[in-house]
């Protein structure tokens, strides 16, 4: 049985809405411990790696782990209808093998959506050693790759002792964000090494972009290594990482 | 045609943009054969140059490749080597079907009935020598790699993916698959805002992938089950067994273990060749080490004197085929994660 129950919906939302601009469907693992997922998109380029325990839940009934598949852009239109401050129940409708979401607020309401037949990934471990990382308000980095979708289509991140630098740069300008120390959106810096890397703007601005601007995102980066970022899910409970390849100069 | 899989393989559509960066092998002859078939004038007649000479395949390959390059896809083309000797009687087949075509064709033009003509004309065309030639030309001079199989492109184009210097095969057929490579995109070429055929229709067409293991792990059969799938409903090299399709084909090989115990049954004399010989085709394919991929740079002179100076292409449209192919250029640089799992 799977039968999971969250204070408040808007908790699940932003989690899909980061997810489904990358990946069209995916299968949640429910276990008695907690809810996973992670997956790559199609062109296997970013990846999604998301956590969310047990503990994170009012109610959290899941006796045995559960491969549910899901088609995100339909569970997204579902989640758009609830209210933020509803209360959310995921149920596995066994029988006619459906997920129900009931949003409990004004009224009750209950909206399902059927499941899909999806291989559980297996995704081996990135083997990665970033020399530097971040704790940065949400709201600079939706800033930062806004300035530069202006000038171009890739983005350079910079992690240095300095502190974090986003530019971009192209025929058509350049541009521009600085995070120094002291400034209050740089909550937490540590640098082993300087680490720099460029990324597709839209990748990125496609992992960031539901995120609520005062969230703290968790930056890692190295030389020319994938960036990763993690999200805070459910004040800290669980997470949302992304982790997205780099661009390589031409060669 | 290739051995008619589509039924019983996951394909999943992407968009052009998530193949940014990906080296994909194409299958050179599929390409060239799918742009004089649908890369003509209305009543069916192929593009041609002030000389008379057929341009279609020129156009199809410049302007599709630019499409694609623009989007950040590295190709590199795979030729046809030689065929093997169980391929003759398909070439001699095709050969025929198109020869009737063409007479189908002259007949419809000169009754006046343009759409039937358009379908005949369709199906006529032939690859030669010299368009293979050009083609090879026009690559180099967009800068472009290419590779001579030594046999069957599809077979080398999967070693390619083997020995890791391309992502993914591109083909319309599904024989890559049997070839063993682990990765298929489809529509490449024709991706985009497409014309139905004998319709006012046009529907929206984008790149599907087809990955190998996928296909095998659903189909829940090995590498070599799935080549005898392959023999079972026909491939290029055999005619397959009357009144099997894909799923009859997975059912049997499934409870009979391999195309050497089906042989001991009594469908063994439905085969007119030997199947283990065309098993061979694909489980020991023809194919070489010695081939070198590599990007250039684009040569718009060189692009223009063969396009517009030679064969009297629009150099407007043209200079927008190159614009495309230097955006491309800056795309590329695109690498996957799996670069990064250990």
């Amino acid at each position: 049985m799977v039968s999971v129950r969250m204070e408040e919906s808007k908790v699940w939302k932003t989690c899909i809405g980061m997810m489904v601009n990358l990946i069209e469907e995916a299968a949640f693992k429910f276990t008695p411990d907690g809810i996973k997922m992670k997956a790559m998109d199609p062109s296997h380029i970013a990846l999604v790696d998301f956590e969310l325990p047990a503990t994170a839940f009012v109610e959290y009934k899941v006796k045995q782990p559960t491969v549910l598949g899901i088609n995100l852009l339909e569970m997204y239109k579902i989640m758009s209808r609830g209210k933020a401050e509803d209360e959310l129940t995921l149920e596995l409708d066994e029988e006619r093998n459906r997920m129900g979401l009931t949003f409990k607020g004004a009224s009750t309401r209950r909206l399902s959506l059927p499941l899909i037949d999806i291989r559980e990934a297996e995704l081996p471990e990135p083997k990665l050693q970033f020399t530097a990382t971040a704790e940065v308000l949400a709201g600079v980095i939706q800033d930062g790759l806004k300035d530069a979708e202006i000038v171009g289509d890739n983005v350079r991140f910079e992690l240095s002792n300095d502190g974090l630098l986003i530019s971009a740069e192209s025929d058509k300008g350049t541009a521009e964000l600085k995070l120094g120390k002291g400034d209050k959106a740089l909550a937490k810096l540590n640098v082993k090494q300087l680490a720099r890397a460029m990324f597709n703007i839209k990748y990125l601005s496609d992992m960031t972009k539901a995120a609520s601007s005062s969230d703290i995102i968790t930056i890692n980066l190295g030389m020319e290594l994938p960036i990763q970022l993690d999200f805070p899910v459910a004040d800290g409970k669980g997470r949302l990482r992304f982790l997205l390849a780099p661009r390589i100069e031409a060669e | 045609m290739g051995v008619q899989l589509g039924d019983i393989v996951t394909k999943q559509k992407v968009e052009l943009e998530q193949l940014r960066g990906r080296v994909i092998a194409i299958d050179a002859m599929n390409s060239l054969y799918q742009f004089l078939s649908i890369i003509r004038q209305r009543d069916g007649e192929l593009l041609r140059d002030s000389k008379g000479r057929i341009t279609s395949h020129l156009s199809g390959l410049f302007y599709r490749t630019a499409n694609f390059v623009e989007a950040g896809v590295r190709p590199v083309y795979v030729f046809d080597g030689e065929p093997p000797r169980l391929k003759q009687r398909t070439v001699e087949q095709r050969r025929a079907v198109r020869a009737e075509a063409a007479e189908e064709w002259a007949k419809a033009l000169k009754e006046g009935r343009v759409e039937e003509a358009r379908k005949f004309a369709q199906r006529a065309g032939r690859v030669n020598e010299q368009m293979i030639r050009q083609a090879q030309t026009l690559l180099g001079h967009m800068g472009l790699p290419w590779v001579q199989a030594p046999g069957e492109g599809e077979a080398q184009a999967a070693h390619l993916i083997q020995r890791g210097d391309a992502w993914a095969a591109a083909s319309q057929d599904f024989d890559s698959l049997l070839f063993g490579a682990p990765m298929l995109v489809r529509n490449l070429a024709i991706t985009g805002r497409r014309k139905l055929p004998g319709k006012d229709v046009y529907i929206m067409v984008s790149p599907e992938v087809i990955e190998l293991k996928v296909v095998l792990e659903e189909l829940g059969v090995t590498q070599e089950q799935l080549v005898d799938i392959g023999i079972l409903i026909g491939t290029d090299y055999n005619e397959g067994v009357k009144g099997i399709g894909p799923k009859k084909a997975l059912e049997l090989v499934k409870k009979q273990g391999s195309i050497k115990e089906i042989v001991r049954t009594e469908l063994e004399e439905k085969f007119e060749v030997d199947p283990l010989e065309v098993r061979e085709i694909f489980l020991k394919p023809n194919v070489t080490a010695e081939y070198e991929v590599k990007w250039g740079e684009s040569d718009p002179e060189g692009i223009k004197r063969f396009l517009c100076d030679v064969h009297d292409f629009s150099e407007s449209r043209v200079q927008t085929g190159i614009d495309r192919l230097t955006k491309g250029r800056e795309k590329r640089g695109q690498p996957s994660l799996e670069k990064w799992f250990g």
